[in-house]
């Protein structure tokens, strides 16, 4: 890694931020840092907006969600019994009925 | 009961109880993976009750071929697996798979020396501000879901999922060279749309 060209820090911001970077590329790319205002807010917006994307929020499940995972599995089962229940055995799906396929 | 004690649950007992059929342990797997599994599915394919299909499907899957657990990676990193893989094969399916070009989005923006051609562009955000978070927090969230399928993937599976190198290298089948390479150019692509965004009149962010 070239330590006074922008390029070659930008291109390893990821590694210098997750943690992932040697501790030589640290110190040249803490050094540059320290010379080069540009870079330095690259840096600070990059970090910023890895931040806030971690606080997006993950999806919540319908309420009924595990009662149509049940009635999915049931049909799949029944409609497989009549096809290849031995196929279903093999794969482990019918080994002592697993409850959730009951009603 | 087993309720009370889920938390505790470990992911051998969980492999295990599935493979007994136990009804508490399918929940189990519902309530831990499957927000998850839904926010990741939506926003890949786009539409809700599809992603609702794909990780029904990704479940299903899952206890058909829970005797072939074999441990060496996690439920979760296999649920995201299939998902991903089902997710694709929709998005092929009705030609919506957009793949990011193969080039540095920061190529452009430095001369032959290696130095900014152009500074970069302050947000003029002030990130102590929480009505500044909330609004970049809403724009990035809009934004992932105009990046390509594979940088879209990334981001999710690090920043919100909070994945190591290891763990997305299972998901996406992929060597962790090229996990950190497409995970770099994600983020850059993301900066870049967010740069974009906040250069436009604070008027059209309202
Ligand atoms: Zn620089």
């Amino acid at each position: 890694m070239d330590f006074m060209r922008c390029d070659a820090m930008v291109r390893r911001l990821s590694e210098i931020v997750d943690g992932e970077a040697s501790c030589g590329e640290r110190f040249g790319f803490y050094f540059h840092m320290s010379i080069c205002w540009k870079c330095r807010r690259y840096m600070r917006q990059f970090k910023q907006m890895r931040t806030l994307t971690g606080q997006v929020q993950v999806e919540e499940l319908p309420d009924d969600f595990a009662e149509v995972m049940s009635r999915v599995l049931q049909s799949e089962a029944e409609g497989a019994t009549q096809h290849s229940e031995s196929l279903l055995r093999s794969e482990g799906m019918l080994i002592g009925q697993p409850v959730w396929i009951k009603k | 009961m087993v309720d009370a004690g889920t938390l505790m649950l470990t992911e051998e007992t969980l492999v295990e109880g599935l493979r007994e059929g136990k009804n508490w342990a399918f929940r189990e797997v519902l309530n831990r993976y499957g927000p998850a599994l839904l926010g990741y599915a939506k926003r890949l394919v786009g539409d809700r009750d599809e992603a609702e299909e794909v990780v029904q499907d990704a479940i299903v899957a899952i206890l058909h071929h829970i005797e072939r657990f074999e441990g060496r990676c996690s439920i979760r990193s296999w649920l995201f697996r299939i998902v991903h893989h089902k997710a694709i094969d929709h998005l092929r399916r009705t030609s919506r798979f957009v793949k990011a070009p193969d080039q540095e989005p920061y190529a452009e923006s430095f001369e032959t020396g290696g130095h900014w051609k152009d500074t970069p562009a302050s947000w003029g955000r002030n990130p102590e501000s929480q009505a500044d978070a909330r609004k970049m927090l809403e724009l990035i969230r809009d934004l992932i879901e105009q990046l390509p399928n594979n940088y879209k993937e990334i981001i999710m599976l690090r920043e919100i999922y909070q994945m190591d190198t290891q763990e997305i290298c299972n998901v996406l089948e992929v060597s962790s060279v090229h996990a950190r390479v497409m995970l770099h150019r994600a983020r850059q692509a993301l900066y870049k749309l967010l740069e974009q965004a906040l250069q436009e009149p604070v008027e059209s962010l309202m």
